[in-house]
């Protein structure tokens, strides 16, 4: 017939469009199996944080800065106060951390960090004090050898040393005989500092009594000419030679923490020597039931011993400004 | 005969998109119960090592503070993730039972059952009591209190 197709099975002529289906439900199965696959990352995703925490991120690089900084102006102070006079020191420390802040900066910002240290005239950027100190002995001085007495009231100590030359044997030996040195807080409580002699033996012990009541000694040998007993170094040494330093762990494990003591003697007789306190307060300022009007023999001396610099630290992370204390030891 | 035993196009076709879509859906539950198990477990590391960078920051904080002085100004930024594996997460600071200076950084998560806790311990400032949400923080030094405060940044 014209115009008639011939006819065709019906599996065969709908092939090719099948195909085309299938093809198509293929693509949007694979396109549907992206998208879940692109909106569930996107909703899990989560940030690496192993490469987001470091010393300069966290704040440890400014403690070692610092730290770095304050060894420094140690060294440098104490380089200024052994080779300057006492009216050049302060000018001179000054000049000196002036000429430390331009190095200091140059160095830290090639790394993309602000640091700086500055002294400000204004304030008080130096740390003066008072060296307490007694030559004739542990008793109370010019008020009739009273051997108990408060070497000073509601002070940092700042240095301590004490030459201990001789024990009393009329009072006896043991702990209940001893020389007896407190530093009294009455919120941490009490550190003690004991010289006796050994009852059994020639032996003299140094003790140290923490708060907590546990107790430390040192002993050494009988005194010849006397044992230098240093609390900032923590070591007793013979007076004779001078170069028998030994160090003594009772001593370093007094903790005095920058907190405020009252200083006082108990037995003072038991001991005869000599001491040499550093405090934190001007001579006006330390109460004391010693003398030093210039009758006693004890001293009450003014002393530079430490600095105030203020120091600067910036990075993308931390702000830090904090003032330093440069106090490494007590000068002359 | 052949043609009586052979399947409709129709069928045929039916058949394969059935078969095809039986296929994805196995898979997309298979894999959705993968991924929640991977979430999960994502999340929980990730609180963890939030946890540890914030003890840490603090503690830094907390060195930084142990001066003779007390700082001018201290702060710590720190850019945590807003989100753990899709999913928020609260931050409270709080005391512990261990000592004054000891503290407990406790961290939760909002879609997942995830506490995890980080000791910190701070001898040099007290740190103050909060909760916040995670994302960038600041550690503050606040010196009219003396404390280390944890805040949004």
């Amino acid at each position: 017939m014209a115009g008639m197709r011939p006819s065709r099975r019906a599996g065969a002529a709908s092939t090719p469009d099948r195909g085309q289906l299938l093809l198509a439900g293929a693509f949007v199965v694979a396109v549907t199996l992206i998208a879940l696959t692109l909106v569930l990352s996107a909703s899990n995703y989560t940030a690496t944080l192993s490469d987001q925490d470091d010393l300069v991120t966290r704040g440890g690089d400014a403690i070692t800065v610092r730290e770095a900084v304050e060894h420094d102006l140690e060294r440098r102070f104490a380089y200024v106060m052994a080779n300057y006079d006492d009216d050049e020191r302060e000018d001179q420390f000054h000049w000196t951390v002036e000429n430390m802040s331009t190095p200091i900066q140059e160095r830290h910002s090639r790394h993309g960090r602000y640091v700086n240290v500055t002294q400000e005239p204004y304030g008080e950027p130096f740390i003066e004090g008072t060296r307490l100190s007694d030559d004739n002995g542990f008793e109370r001085p010019n008020s009739l050898d009273d051997p108990n007495w408060t070497m000073a009231t509601d002070v940092q100590v700042r240095n301590l040393t004490l030459v201990v030359t001789d024990v009393n044997d009329a009072l006896g030996a043991g702990r209940e005989n001893a020389f007896n040195l407190s530093f009294q807080n009455s919120e941490r409580g009490n550190w003690t500092f004991r010289v006796y002699q050994d009852p059994s033996g020639p032996e003299i012990f140094y003790e140290v009594e923490a708060p907590s009541g546990y107790i430390q000694s040192c002993r050494r040998p009988d005194l010849t000419d006397g044992h230098k007993i240093d609390f900032r170094t923590g070591t007793i040494t013979e007076i004779d030679d001078g170069t028998n330093l030994e160090p003594c762990p009772a001593l370093t494990a007094i903790d005095l923490d920058r907190q405020h003591y009252n200083v006082t003697v108990t037995g003072g007789n038991a001991a005869s020597g000599e001491y040499s306190l550093v405090v934190d307060e001007p001579p006006g300022n330390v109460d004391s039931t010693a003398d030093f009007d210039g009758d006693s023999v004890a001293d009450a001396e003014e002393i530079l011993y430490g600095a105030r610099v203020n120091y600067q630290y910036y990075s993308a992370t931390v702000t830090y400004n904090a003032t330093i204390e440069i106090a490494p030891e007590e000068f002359e | 005969m052949m043609d009586d035993r052979a399947l409709s196009s129709a069928v045929t076709y039916a058949l394969t998109v059935v078969v095809a879509l039986s296929l994805t859906t196995g898979i997309v539950f298979g894999a959705e119960a993968l991924i929640d198990s991977q979430r999960e477990q994502t999340a929980r590391e990730q609180v963890e090592v939030v946890g540890e960078q914030l003890g840490k920051t603090l503690s830094t904080a907390g060195r930084l503070n142990a001066t003779d002085a007390e700082p001018e100004t201290l702060v710590v930024e720190r850019s945590f993730p807003d989100r753990v594996a899709g999913s928020q997460y609260r931050i409270l600071v709080a005391g512990s039972d261990a000592g004054p200076d000891r503290y407990v950084v406790y961290l939760e998560t909002v879609d997942f059952d995830i506490n995890v806790s980080v000791a910190v311990r701070l001898s040099t400032a007290d740190l103050r009591r909060t909760r916040v949400n995670g994302g960038r923080l600041r550690v503050r030094y606040h010196e009219p209190t003396r404390q280390l405060v944890v805040e949004h940044a």
